[in-house]
């Protein structure tokens, strides 16, 4: 059964699995490593020759700008866990109709951050619902554009994501833990304070993560609302457009984003470290039967969920009112706005081609290198930083890098037909998207007992085999799960897409994005309607049963209806621990 | 069937030594434990057998055939876990199936073995069921059947039956050993639980800390431990410090200040300073006091009912652990209130020594 040296060497070098390993690390290198390399060795470069005092302004510039961003980013943080904590505890622990809050509290995260943006404008705008209803009160509103634009909509879009955070790390506080607690005497408060806050303190820090660096990085809001508020990641975006300037300052910032980000990623997962405790999901939980902080707690979490949905109401208005000028509510309604789009189908057509393509590619990318994940050691903490980057990482920044490394390329004549077309936009897209699926494939790899594969290479299957047929069909609903969460993240990408796209495949986000800035609301709102449309489809997807759907579909191919009766014995539980 | 042959096999994880120089050799057909407590080294044992991990140093030889580096596809084992396995997204069938059909035999003769494995564990009627529609006693059979019909070389367990309840736990615990016979199979155990592997096993190594303390026949184990670990791991006792002399035929002990008594001449110890392991049942209640007889007295500080026999903790001054007592619960009725002030007799029987290292 054993081959010569060279039948075995053979063998490893044909072997599927190394095949696609290598392809999916060629993907990660070229893609995303090498990009970012070649601006921060290039940027290094400029600071040792000491080139950054050239020009003189450019150290003042770059320090404003800094602190303009890192203002922001702290200020957003701060509102957005000062709001999402309330809000996980109330809902977690102690009112009623949790299910429909939780759903009301989260579904600004499945709306682009950039058609927040565009909504702050409509409600606090120059001519803004709120800002009129003010006037008439005699409340004259600050002007909405620069840092207080920016940081609203940030909030009203990030608060959920720090909320669904901490929710999670309410999940794994065991019931029998608070009630120790309260049987030795703690009032709620204490019992919150004291346990329940340092138990979950590593999700209240990852929460606060991903918002600093969602905000710090994002460039949608800070040109649709920023005003002369200067940030930048938009400043990079700019800088890179306009040809005039010296084409190293969007590299500088780009690789000190770089820089900044990553410096805070560590810090703050060194801290998740320290404060981490062992994570169970349970499935009972503590309640909170206090009625007074019930009260309180349904109007704080009803007051959020409608501040939270305002927006997007604002957007369906705005879609079918032939003009919102300077009175309360539009005169009438029209849906020229969407007969509009009907007539430039473009960008609906771009968006679909383009997220069809990204999207299984991006899949396929992390079901391999979750695989490669799951062996753990050096290689694993590699892939596990390589694919945070572009989570931590600006995505104009990383557009940036792309277009730099791959635009030179084109120019000595080594451009591959995989940058033609929309070939660039669908490798960035995938790039920019993949940490997505891939946490989604990690955590579907860990759930797979190691002891099935074992198993199955005992019973004589090879190791591509045993993946094939033993280890795949378990992935399946993780895969769909993890095609539809990619979808909703690739079809609403903006900032990459700026950067990247030929003029010819602008997406449904660019073309928003362009309508809003243009002044053309009813049309960015009737976009952002079927933007949302497409989302929402895409969500009521995943409430289908994939198990029970596949298992039917696999059941009526091979023609075999087994027997459903139930058996005496408890059914056992497959996944249990070795 | 085959005899296997383990020579020095060491592993290492990082800097942690999991397995430091095993070797054994096990026959054909030979029903084989390891048992130890967890973290002994027992599990990653089975699995450098098995090929799952590669030894760092050591070789392994199944008959004439040096395994050492054959993948685990190649070495025609049959595995059962803790966990079952059960392939959840197969059939009971297929996953009986599943190792026939990579060894590509015929569609009819794939069917007729898997009846006659799924037969002997009596799952036949159930042969269509997904794996989350059966119970874990039922799983854990599927997990057997299909390793037992690739026809492997060598059949390896790691705790199969842990998973299980009390009850269950011995029902399988027979079927795999009638199952063991019927095909004669050589089978390696591994478990955590010596009642276990003293049942079941022709032969039990006991292993800690990376290394096998002892190998031997059941009865063997309990009766004459080779060390101080096996005779605390294994079975029940007190176990002291010593001194052993040797007078001619009889071999005499001293434990504590002043308490001596004889044990029988065969065990293997030189005069000095030995452990004593004193099981229960060298333990008797003395009523009246024979003339010289071994005899320490002492408080009964804690007692035990467990249904059929009644166990107490006996404080005896000058000793640094209470002896354990246990007799049937008719016979130590109301002779052991708490507090009490009693005697026993100690020995020759059910008393093992060996040399203190």
């Amino acid at each position: 059964m054993r081959g010569t040296a060279w039948a075995s060497t053979r063998r490893a070098l044909l072997n599927p699995l190394r095949i696609l390993e290598a392809v999916a690390v060629a993907y990660l290198l070229a893609f995303l490593v090498l990009p970012l390399a070649v601006m921060v060795a290039e940027s290094a470069g400029v600071v040792l020759t000491g080139g950054l005092s050239e020009p003189p302004w450019f150290l003042q510039y770059l320090g404003e700008l800094t602190r303009n961003s890192i203002l922001l980013a702290l200020s957003v943080t701060a509102i957005c866990v000062g709001l999402g904590l309330p809000l996980a505890i109330f809902t977690g622990r102690m009112i009623r109709h949790r299910a429909g809050f939780t759903l009301a509290l989260t579904l600004p995260l499945l709306a682009p951050p950039f058609v927040s943006a565009f909504a702050t404008i409509l409600l606090l705008g120059r001519v803004g619902i709120v800002t009129q209803l003010l006037e008439r009160a005699g409340v004259r509103l600050f002007d909405i554009y620069g840092f207080p634009g920016i940081a609203i909509t940030h909030v009203l879009h990030l608060t959920p994501l720090v909320y669904l955070t901490i929710l999670a790390g309410l999940r794994t506080v065991p019931k029998a833990i608070e009630e120790s607690a309260v049987s030795l005497g703690s009032s709620p408060l204490q019992v919150l304070r004291r346990i329940v806050l340092p138990y979950i303190a590593s999700y209240i820090y990852m929460g606060a993560l991903l918002v600093f660096l969602a905000s710090f990085g994002d460039v949608g809001a800070p040109l649709i609302v920023g005003g002369s508020y200067l940030v930048l990641p938009t400043e990079a975006y700019t800088r890179f457009l306009s040809f005039t300037v010296d084409r190293q300052i969007p590299v500088l910032l780009s690789s000190w984003i770089v820089v900044i980000s990553g410096g805070i990623m560590v810090a703050v997962r060194a801290l998740m470290r320290r404060t981490e405790i062992v994570h169970t999901f349970v499935t009972e939980q503590y309640e909170y039967d206090v009625p007074w902080m019930r009260t309180l707690g349904t109007a704080f979490c009803a007051l959020v969920a409608v501040l939270l949905l305002l927006p997007y109401v604002a957007i369906l208005v705005v879609s079918v009112a032939p003009a919102w000028g300077p009175q309360l509510l539009p005169r009438g309604w029209t849906l020229d706005h969407y007969r509009e789009l009907w007539r430039s189908f473009g960008p609906l057509r771009n968006s679909l081609v383009v997220t069809a393509m990204a999207t299984p590619v991006a899949v396929l990318l992390a079901v391999v290198i979750g695989r490669m994940m799951r062996e753990g050691g050096r290689r694993a903490a590699m892939l596990d930083y390589a694919t945070l980057l572009p989570f931590v990482v600006s995505s104009v920044v990383l557009g940036i890098g792309m277009i730099k490394v791959y635009s030179n390329l084109t120019a000595v004549g080594l451009a591959l037909p995989l940058m033609s077309g929309p070939g660039l936009l669908v490798i960035a897209l995938v790039v920019r998207r993949v940490p997505y699926p891939v946490r989604v494939m990690n955590a579907a790899y860990t759930r797979i007992d190691r002891s099935l594969e074992e198993c199955s290479f005992s019973l004589g299957a090879s190791p591509t085999r045993t993946f094939a047929s033993v280890t795949l069909p378990q992935l399946y609903p993780a895969m769909l799960a993890a095609l539809i969460i990619t979808f909703i993240q690739v079809i609403s990408e903006l900032g990459i897409t700026l950067i990247v796209h030929r003029p010819e495949w602008r997406t449904i986000p660019v073309q928003i994005y362009g309508y809003a800035t243009e002044g053309y609301l009813g049309r960015a709102g009737a976009l952002s309607i079927v933007l949302l449309a497409l989302v929402g489809l895409a969500v009521m997807m995943t409430q289908l049963d994939y198990r029970r759907l596949a298992g039917r579909l696999s059941r009526g191919l091979r023609g075999a209806a087994p027997a459903r009766s139930d058996v005496g014995g408890e059914p056992a539980t497959q996944h249990s621990q070795r | 069937m085959t005899r296997v042959r383990i020579v020095d096999i060491a592993k290492a994880f990082g800097p942690i030594w999991a397995v430091r120089g095993v070797t054994l050799e096990i026959g054909e057909g030979e029903f084989f434990s390891l048992l130890g407590p967890s973290g002994c080294g027992k599990t990653t044992t089975l699995r450098i057998i098995a090929g799952l991990e590669r030894p760092t140093r050591g070789e392994i030889w199944f008959g004439e055939e040096r395994v050492t580096a054959v993948p685990p596809q190649f070495r025609n084992i049959g595995l059962v876990f803790q966990s079952y396995a059960v392939f959840p997204t197969m059939t009971v069938y297929d996953n009986v199936a599943y190792g026939l059909r990579i060894r590509r035999l015929p569609e009819a003769e794939i069917r007729r073995r898997v009846f006659a494995v799924l037969e002997m564990v009596g799952m036949e009627a159930l042969a269509d069921r997904m794996p989350g529609r059966i119970s874990g006693g039922q799983m854990q059979r599927v997990a057997l059947a299909r390793a037992v019909a690739i026809r492997p070389r060598l059949l390896l367990l790691d705790e199969p039956l842990s998973n299980l309840d009390a009850k269950l736990r011995v029902e399988v615990r027979a079927e795999i050993r009638r199952l063991q016979r019927e095909v004669g199979i050589t089978t390696i155990y591994v478990t955590h639980d010596q009642e276990e592997a003293l049942s079941l096993s022709d032969r039990v190594g006991v292993m800690n800390h990376g290394i096998l303390e002892q190998v031997a026949r059941p009865d063997e184990i309990y009766r004459h431990p080779a060390t101080r670990f096996v005779a605390g791991f294994v079975g029940e006792g007190t176990i002291l410090q010593g001194v052993l002399t040797r007078d001619g035929d009889r071999c005499r002990v001293v434990v504590g200040d002043h308490i001596a008594f004889d044990v029988e001449p065969s065990v293997a110890a030189s005069p000095g300073p030995v452990w004593v392991c004193i099981r229960p049942e060298a333990l008797r209640l003395a009523r009246a006091a024979a003339p010289g007889a071994p005899v320490a007295s002492g408080v009964v500080e804690h007692t035990e009912f467990v249904g059929p026999t009644v166990r107490a903790d006996i404080r005896v001054p000058g000793l640094a652990r209470t002896l354990r007592l246990s007799g049937s619960s008719v016979d130590l009725a109301g002779g052991v209130p708490l507090g009490a002030q009693v005697r026993v007799e100690i020995g020759p029987a059910g008393i093992a020594i060996g040399p203190e290292r």
